[in-house]
């Protein structure tokens, strides 16, 4: 339980700043 | 409490500290020339970048709790408590930048409301939910200042061994000099340069700790094989029903004691008003679609770095304190990163890093006092007197910070418990108030008048009477929970039932 905490926070970062720079490059794109 | 502070003839870390502080009131000047008007003063006349933004959000959120109480959490929790801290502030930092920024910009721009309450009366088109709304920030924001000016102005007392009421005035003015004089722009310059310092200071502290024990895993291990003071096996740190509050261990309520404060304190930031104003500052849609990328990092950073160091404290200093020590430590968990970097850092990063729960605190004082002077003078003042001079709202908005900057003075002074109890609920109340109306309404078209009004209502009672009625004497659920999940009952069953109109 303590170590899906700590999965938790490293996968939701690295899938928000993914999902924020995809944005931001198809931002640019259009 | 002890705190080991190492004083020499001529005290660095003193001097820093006084460094950082003299610095950030110097930064209030850059904003002294661009601030005439109403939206300069309290809006940095919408020119915030992504980068201003994003460090001005992460250090407004992040007082010298963070660094203190969430810093020494796990010397009495499990490591439970740093992980789902940590989790549930990424969670809730990603929701902010990612579902309510966006959003809250367009509505914003599209009908030119200037702050939280006016976007609650256009919203619902309600002047009563407005009414509400302003009162709440005021006396919830008020009463969450105390909490703020109590846990800056200790690390202040102590460091210069002076008396807590001076460290007050130490803490606050230098902080109601840059706002006055610049404004959101020199607090947004300021969050830069004071977010920075404390990711520095939360890099050294988390550097220096596990060099000490060897690395997290060695850490681990070692704390695995302690027993603290005799009976506690290191083993218990290592689980979520564990380590925690000794009462909370003898009624197994250890978990859902670490899951309702971790929840609480974490997604608290996506309906805090001091936050969201902030967005009104931003320079167009491309700061908030470049502030989601910064804006996560800086957060989830600090929490990672800070939330789960308390356990590994137990490695370094309690072989060094006694048994009482010990135990006065663990039932007050704020000293023990202090007491930890005093015996291990060296004079000058010392003075650094405890440079940090200052700065936490400058940051979190200033917007929060600018909120509540941008609800004074556009909710409560505004819509009786309408001042048309731009000098005259910017003179009125000016000494609403003042005035309301001062008011926590004597309240942090005070020992009455109601007080010590209403400051304690007012966070996480705060946020149960507010989630609906803004961060649900924003989406919700069916979102009616009565539901926000209801909402805001029940959120406030529920989190006040909980927290000093029945948390920790009949549950050990932490009062922002009930007071959520009945607030957001309350407005979306009252948004169904009630006809829209």
């Amino acid at each position: 339980m303590i170590t899906l905490g700590y999965v938790v926070s490293i996968l939701a970062l690295v899938i928000g700043v993914l999902v924020g720079v995809y944005k931001e490059v198809r931002n640019r794109g259009e | 409490m002890i705190i080991v502070v190492q004083q020499t003839v001529f005290d660095i870390d003193a001097a820093i500290i006084f460094v950082v502080i003299a610095t950030s009131i110097a930064i209030g000047f850059i904003g002294y020339r661009a601030n005439k008007t109403v939206s300069q003063f309290l809006f940095a006349n919408k020119a915030l970048g992504s980068w201003l933004l994003a460090f001005s959000i992460m250090s407004t959120y992040y007082s010298a709790a963070s660094f203190l109480g969430g810093g020494g959490a796990t010397y009495l929790y499990n490591l439970g408590f740093g992980a789902w801290l940590t989790a549930w502030h990424v969670i809730g930092v990603l929701i902010l930048w990612f579902v309510v920024a966006s959003k809250l910009f367009d509505y914003v721009s599209k009908t030119n409301a200037l702050s939280i309450p006016e976007l609650i009366e256009h919203r619902y088109k309600s002047f009563g939910a407005r009414v509400i709304a302003s009162s709440i920030i005021i006396l919830l924001f008020t009463l969450y200042l105390v909490s703020v000016y109590k846990s800056g102005a200790i690390v202040i007392a102590k460091q210069f061994s002076i008396d807590f009421s001076i460290a007050l005035l130490i803490l606050v003015i230098p902080v109601l000099i840059y706002i006055v004089v610049g404004g959101m722009r020199a607090a947004a310059i300021n969050n830069l340069f004071l977010g920075t310092l404390m990711l520095v200071a939360a890099a050294l502290t988390f550097y220096y700790i596990m060099s000490y024990v060897g690395g997290p895993m060695e850490g681990l291990k070692k704390l695995s094989n302690t027993t603290i003071l005799g009976k506690y096996p290191g083993d218990l740190w290592l689980r979520i029903d564990g380590m925690g509050p000794p009462q909370a261990m003898k009624e197994n309520a250890v978990p859902q004691l670490i899951m309702s404060i971790a929840f609480s304190i974490g997604m608290a930031q996506v309906a805090l008003p001091n936050l969201l104003l902030q967005f009104y500052a931003a320079r167009d849609k491309k700061a908030i679609s470049r502030g989601r990328i910064i804006g996560p990092v800086l957060v989830a950073l600090y929490a990672m770095l800070m939330f789960s160091l308390g356990a590994f404290a137990h490695l370094i200093i309690d072989n060094k304190l006694s048994k009482e020590q010990v135990t006065a430590l663990m039932k007050d968990v704020d000293w023990v990163i202090p007491t930890t970097i005093s015996m291990i850092v060296e004079p000058g990063l010392r003075g650094i890093i405890i440079a940090g729960p200052i700065a936490a605190s400058m940051t979190t004082i200033a917007l929060t006092v600018l909120t509540i002077a941008n609800t004074v003078v556009r909710d409560f003042i505004q819509p009786f007197k309408n001042i048309e001079k731009e000098s005259t709202l910017v003179l009125t908005a000016k000494i609403a910070s003042i005035m309301f900057s001062l008011i926590p003075i004597p309240l942090a002074l005070t020992q009455n418990q109601l007080i010590i109890d209403l400051v304690s609920a007012s966070f996480g109340t705060i946020f149960a108030c507010f989630i609906g109306p803004v961060t649900i309404g924003l989406y919700w078209k069916k979102a009616s008048r009565e539901a926000a009004i209801a909402s805001m209502l029940i959120g406030a009672v529920t989190g006040v009477t909980w927290y000093m009625l029945i948390y920790r004497k009949y549950t050990w659920i932490h009062s922002t929970i009930p007071a959520t999940i009945l607030a957001i009952l309350t407005f979306t069953i009252l948004s169904i039932t009630t006809k829209q109109k």
